[in-house]
């Protein structure tokens, strides 16, 4: 977890492929979604649905990839919870099923991301404005998440503005615990 | 006709199956063109149970034993895929066993909202615990013990009736107080009557 462009979708894709997990992210989820031929698949198109995802839609991915994959030997969380609703679910699950997990926060300065963001700039979502929402949906839901995890005591703080090797290095370390 | 969101909420043994029968028959006949989608919590996960083949059917099974509310994770999976198969902006729509706690009655509230799902009505079938225990006792399903007939009241008067409260005071909801210990016939024509389709 962390904001955007703290890197924590290089590094859990680095992690998911050196370890043979299963990578989950919200968004790769609806765009699969989006192509489905059902009402809901339709109703995305329609909707021309794009970064927002309603609640009981993220929670309903995360809780059916879970329940119904073969995930015994791992799997990778990339954006999830970003919702401190989502959270407690997702602790829940995790609870009732007996399944430990591990909360990595790529901790970074806001001038460290917007610096990072752009010089990225991938497309028009890149975009300055773009950026300042995304920030502010971490201040106004995401860090409630964390803060619910920390208080669970699965949190491990990783400074984030170092190189991704460096990072790595450390995400490494904290799931070997 | 507008499509139409009803939620039913009431104990277990108030009737609420047979009401959502009945309200569906008339819906079907008033407005032929448009689907009517039942969403069913609780058939869905004695259904689920039945199967017992995966991991998700055997935590549903476990609960449905102890007579324990299922988790919420579990109704999220569940109702996101009737979701994503049945329901969309056009159809009407009966929901019963769900939603159990106000977390429940939250993520629906997400999803009525992404589907354009505005306003909803909420049938309160209010049933006093003795006329349900005497029902339930006579029913008799594999999963209704003596103990899980309590525990489940119990869950009932704790998590489901601030649920009604909960929805009084929302915009967009309108609660319908339905005496539900009246005959099956009388209970039917007063929620026509609440739903203006009398």
């Amino acid at each position: 977890m962390g904001k955007t462009g703290c890197g924590k979708g290089t590094q859990a894709h680095r992690l998911a492929a050196d370890f043979g997990y299963d990578l989950f992210s919200t968004g790769d989820r609806v765009r699969a979604l989006s192509n489905e031929d059902t009402s809901l698949g339709r109703h995305i198109r329609d909707i021309h649905m794009s970064g927002w995802v309603p609640e009981w839609l993220a929670s309903y991915l995360f809780a059916k990839a879970i329940l119904e994959e073969d995930i015994d030997h791992g799997l990778v969380f990339e954006s999830v919870a970003r919702k401190p609703e989502e959270a407690k679910k997702l602790h829940e699950m995790h609870h009732m099923l007996n399944r430990s997990y591990v909360v990595l926060h790529l901790d970074a300065a806001d001038e460290v991301v917007i610096d990072r963001m752009r010089k990225r700039q991938r497309d028009a979502s890149d975009s300055e404005e773009n950026i300042k929402k995304r920030l502010q949906a971490f201040y106004d839901e995401t860090v409630r998440s964390l803060e619910f995890f920390r208080e669970q005591g699965k949190v491990v703080d990783i400074d984030a503005t170092r190189s991704p090797d460096e990072v790595y290095q450390e995400v490494l370390k904290a799931i070997a615990k | 006709m507008r499509p139409t969101t009803v939620i039913f909420i009431g104990p277990q043994g108030s009737g609420k199956g047979t009401q959502i029968e009945k309200l569906d028959q008339v819906l079907r006949g008033k407005d032929p063109t448009r689907r009517v989608v039942d969403i069913q919590t609780g058939r869905r996960f004695r259904a689920m149970a039945a199967s017992g083949e995966g991991y998700t059917e055997k935590h549903v099974q476990a609960t449905l034993n102890t007579g324990v509310l299922q988790p919420l994770f579990l109704s999220t999976v569940l109702w996101g895929d009737a979701m994503r198969t049945h329901l969309d902006n056009e159809c009407h729509l009966l929901i019963d066993g769900f939603p159990r706690v106000i977390d429940e009655a939250k993520v629906l509230e997400s999803a009525l909202r992404f589907y354009d799902r505005n306003p909803v009505d909420i049938i309160y079938l209010d049933t006093p615990e003795e006329v349900v225990r005497g029902r339930m006792t006579s029913r008799a399903r594999p999963d209704d013990t003596k103990e899980s007939i309590e525990e489940r009241l119990r869950w009932y008067r704790e998590e489901t009736l601030p649920v009604v409260e909960y929805y009084r005071v929302r915009p967009n909801a309108h609660v319908h107080d339905i005496d539900g210990t009246v005959s099956i016939d009388d209970v039917h024509r007063a929620i026509l009557n609440a739903l203006n389709l009398a």
